[in-house]
């Protein structure tokens, strides 16, 4: 709650309770007369004018003062006010005291330079990082959850709890985000954050060739299978994304087996050269592999639905490899083109650990063998025919945490949420969908089972148009049906939306409702406690009109799409003037993507930069390369 | 309005103006009525030994509102009590949402706010804060879940705040 809804608060505390404020003119009189004399330790920070003869005093003083320090020390700005160093976290007691704080309970977030903190016999000094004290010792996985919204509000994110250790005083444990500081005597130090990797953009030959040394992430999507040769040449290769490859075969892999440092390789949605044996045995050879994306097929044919061309011992030439690789602690998520059953129950045995996996036809038979997978924690599922009863199942099935289902063929029915609201450890949940009862019929409690789902972090709806359906009239709401899912942080809009190019379509499809109702969404996202909104590819100056009432961190590549592909190191006019029109943006996260071909190099990302800070000073741009 | 102030009266009227707008800004930073009462009362005590030109309303009832805090600043690290770290906030929240620093125009705009309020929305408001009941008893008596009531009560107070907002605009 921001401070202008605890005020609001009170005011209804006022006003529906009838308190009101009591007559003290009489007991203050009474203490005029006896002489009674406020004093204020600090000096006011503001003042109303005062007695002319008195302003005219002060003013001489001040013009004199700052004349001489002006002549002393050159024309300088006022300071600026002092920046807030520690905060207390909920349900915290802290004292200030003459040597710094005393932490009696809860927790502390400290800046560099914040006061010596004392919490029982324990004593944080030297801080010179950011810090999260707390008293007592260190906090459980629940109490670290508790406070998940405190940590936002100061710009924490969950993510950067990870891989941190906590440091154990005599009373009280430290967690060094940054810097240093010395807990009972003891130096503390953050850990150094591993970089994240440059991933570098080839579309040619030419590209490849021209890597910089030392480029060791590399993404070509959507290329042919052949240019898998020419990374041999790449030396110190370690990844290589080259999902969306067409015309694959098994020299190709050949090819690709032999750059030897090659660590990663996403091989998904790969399409495969009509006729050629579908041989993954090549892949089990590389030695270095540790994270290996491919899609299985039992026939020949790319898509499940057309005649197989011929059939295969894919068990042998796909599973049997796959197999291996996966004892060797290889991580695979593979895609499944198959609409048997009983192929999934092949995988399900010759990957039995298998942690990740897109099916890409899946009815309730599919569902059923899919809840027998164990550990399996994503589940992406590209045509659902299945219906409540496959849901059923899966809900019975592995403690997934992310489920995504782009198309489900027969309609979205309540029941089937409700199952899936029974998988309690879900944390992003993906539907593109369309209503399942007869249009006009669907009620506004159709998302009411989500409501329940805790442990729910992500949604990301995407409604499937069907003619001029619009989401409020279909479902005659008075309050928008996701507002009452209340640990939501993210609401992120159908990557599908990108597809279509009439703006009311593409509304409808982004939020899940229609166009009237996108802004309410989103007001709800808002009100919701979401971080950021993350904006589309197709995002644009329309979108941010709509966003404009909203204060939300945008995050997005849009300008290193399509600022640096079409005008290197330009913003455009049309992203700043749809900036323009979004008041209460705070921040802009560029990022880089490097690139081996044409100008797109990092310090255009640079320039883009430069630009935004000079049309919104009051912006935060941060560049990550 | 330039009235120096350094007599009895001049104190009885400032009080008769301000003293509710003060003891409303200092429960509000967390005070209990009687804390209120004697912090009000200071302030006006510090005003009449520190007299000061009035130039306008608005600028009289931020400079009360900051003595009041200062003081109320003051009595928690005297009573080594926790500081809220909020106060600033609060103080320029209530500042733009109040014309003139009068909160018995914002009440009012917010009783206007309340009435444009869909039925179950108010419903709930009041049963939270008319009846004190938690939460929980406002899903129940909706027949709703705990999150829907909760995100109701939520939404409720964001569109008053945007009604109060927008009827605080000059």
């Amino acid at each position: 709650m921001n401070a202008k809804e605890a005020l609001i608060e009170y005011d209804l505390q006022v006003l529906l309770k009838g308190e009101t404020a009591p007559d003290l003119t009489e007991q203050t009189m009474q203490r005029a007369a006896e002489g009674e004399t406020p004093q204020l330790a600090e000096p006011r920070r503001y003042r109303p004018r005062m007695a002319w003869r008195r302003v005219a005093e002060t003013a001489v003083i001040v013009l004199a003062v700052g004349l001489i320090a002006w002549i002393v020390a050159g024309p300088k700005q006022n300071p600026p006010e002092p920046e807030r160093l520690w905060a207390a976290g909920p349900d915290s007691r802290v004292i200030e005291t003459e040597s710094g704080l005393r932490l009696e309970s809860g927790w502390l977030l400290l800046k560099p330079g914040a006061p010596d903190v004392q919490s029982g016999e324990s004593n944080l000094t030297e801080i010179r990082g950011l810090v999260l004290a707390r008293a007592r010792g260190q906090p459980s996985k629940q109490e670290l959850e508790n406070i998940q919204p405190w940590l936002q509000q100061n710009e924490l994110e969950e993510e950067m709890l990870k891989g941190r250790n906590w440091a154990k005083g005599l009373a009280m444990a430290v967690l060094l985000f940054a810097g240093t500081a010395v807990l009972d005597g003891q130096e503390v130090e953050a850990p150094e954050a591993p970089a994240e990797p440059v991933w570098h953009v080839v579309q040619s030959v030419v590209d490849i060739e021209n890597l910089p040394e030392g480029a060791t992430h590399v993404r070509a999507n959507g290329l042919n299978g052949a240019y898998l040769e020419f990374f041999q040449e790449v030396k110190g290769l370690e990844a290589l994304d080259f999902r969306n490859g067409k015309i694959l075969n098994a020299s190709h892999l050949e090819a690709i087996a032999k750059v030897e440092t090659l660590r990663h390789l996403d091989l998904r949605d790969c399409i495969w050269q009509p006729g050629a044996t579908r041989d993954l045995r090549p892949l089990a050879r590389m030695a270095a592999l540790e994270w290996l994306g491919v899609a299985i097929s039992p026939s020949a044919t790319a898509k499940p639905d057309e005649p197989a061309e011929k059939t295969e011992d894919w068990q042998q030439l796909q599973l049997a490899p796959l197999g291996s690789l996966r004892k060797r602690g290889v991580v695979i998520p593979v895609s499944v083109f198959s609409n048997n059953s009983a192929n999934l129950e092949s995988v399900r045995d010759w990957l039995p650990d298998l942690e990740e996996i897109t099916l890409n036809w899946a009815g309730d038979p599919a569902l059923q063998v899919v809840s027998t997978f164990k550990s399996l924690q994503r589940l992406e599922i590209e045509r659902c025919h299945a219906t409540e009863l496959g849901f059923a199942f899966l809900a019975r099935g592995p403690k997934l945490k992310q489920l995504i289902i782009l198309n489900i063929q027969g309609g979205l029915t309540q029941d089937m949420l409700h199952h899936i609201s029974r998988i309690d450890s879900l944390e992003v949940l993906g539907i593109n969908f369309t209503f399942g009862s007869a249009e006009g019929s669907a009620e506004e409690s159709l998302f009411r089972p989500l409501f329940k789902m805790e442990s729910l972090r992500e949604l990301r709806l995407g409604h499937e148009l069907t003619g001029s359906l619009t989401y409020g009239k279909v479902m005659n709401v008075q309050e928008h049906p996701l507002s009452g899912i209340g640990p939501l942080r993210s609401l992120k809009a159908s990557t599908n939306a990108g597809w279509y190019s009439d703006p009311e379509l593409l509304w409808s499809i982004a939020a899940g409702c229609a166009t009237s109702e996108l802004f309410a969404s989103l007001e709800d996202a808002s009100a919701l406690g979401m971080q950021a909104f993350e904006a589309p590819e197709w995002w644009n100056d329309e979108l941010a009109a709509h966003l404009q009432s909203i204060h939300l961190h945008l995050t997005s590549r849009v300008f290193s799409r399509s600022g640096l592909k079409t005008e290197p190191g330009t913003v455009g006019n049309g992203v700043l003037a749809a900036l323009r029109k979004y008041p209460n943006l705070a921040r802009i996260k560029l990022t880089w993507e490097g690139t081996a071909y044409g100008s797109g190099t990092s310090d255009n990302l640079d320039r883009v930069a430069e630009q935004l800070r000079e049309a919104f000073p009051d912006l935060e741009v941060e560049v990550v390369k | 309005m330039e009235a120096v102030m350094t007599e009895q009266h001049a104190l009885i009227r400032l009080m008769a103006e301000h003293q509710a707008d003060v003891w409303h800004f200092l429960r509000l930073l967390g005070c209990e009525g009687a804390l209120a009462d004697d912090l009000t009362q200071e302030t006006f005590l510090y005003i009449y030994r520190n007299p000061i030109t009035e130039i306008s309303r608005a600028a009289t009832s931020t400079y009360l509102r900051r003595t009041a805090r200062s003081l109320l600043i003051d009595r928690q690290r005297r009573m080594k009590r926790e500081v809220r770290l909020d106060m600033n906030a609060l103080e320029q929240a209530w500042a733009e949402m109040t014309p003139e620093g009068r909160a018995d125009e914002r009440l009012d705009a917010l009783r206007r706010c309340l009435d444009k309020l869909a039925d179950r929305a108010r419903q709930a408001l009041e049963l939270k804060y008319t009846h004190d009941q938690t939460e929980a008893d406002v899903a129940a008596a909706l027949e709703t879940s705990l999150g829907a009531a909760k995100s109701l009560l939520k939404r409720a107070r964001r569109q008053l705040r945007e009604c109060v907002e927008r009827q605080a605009m000059p």
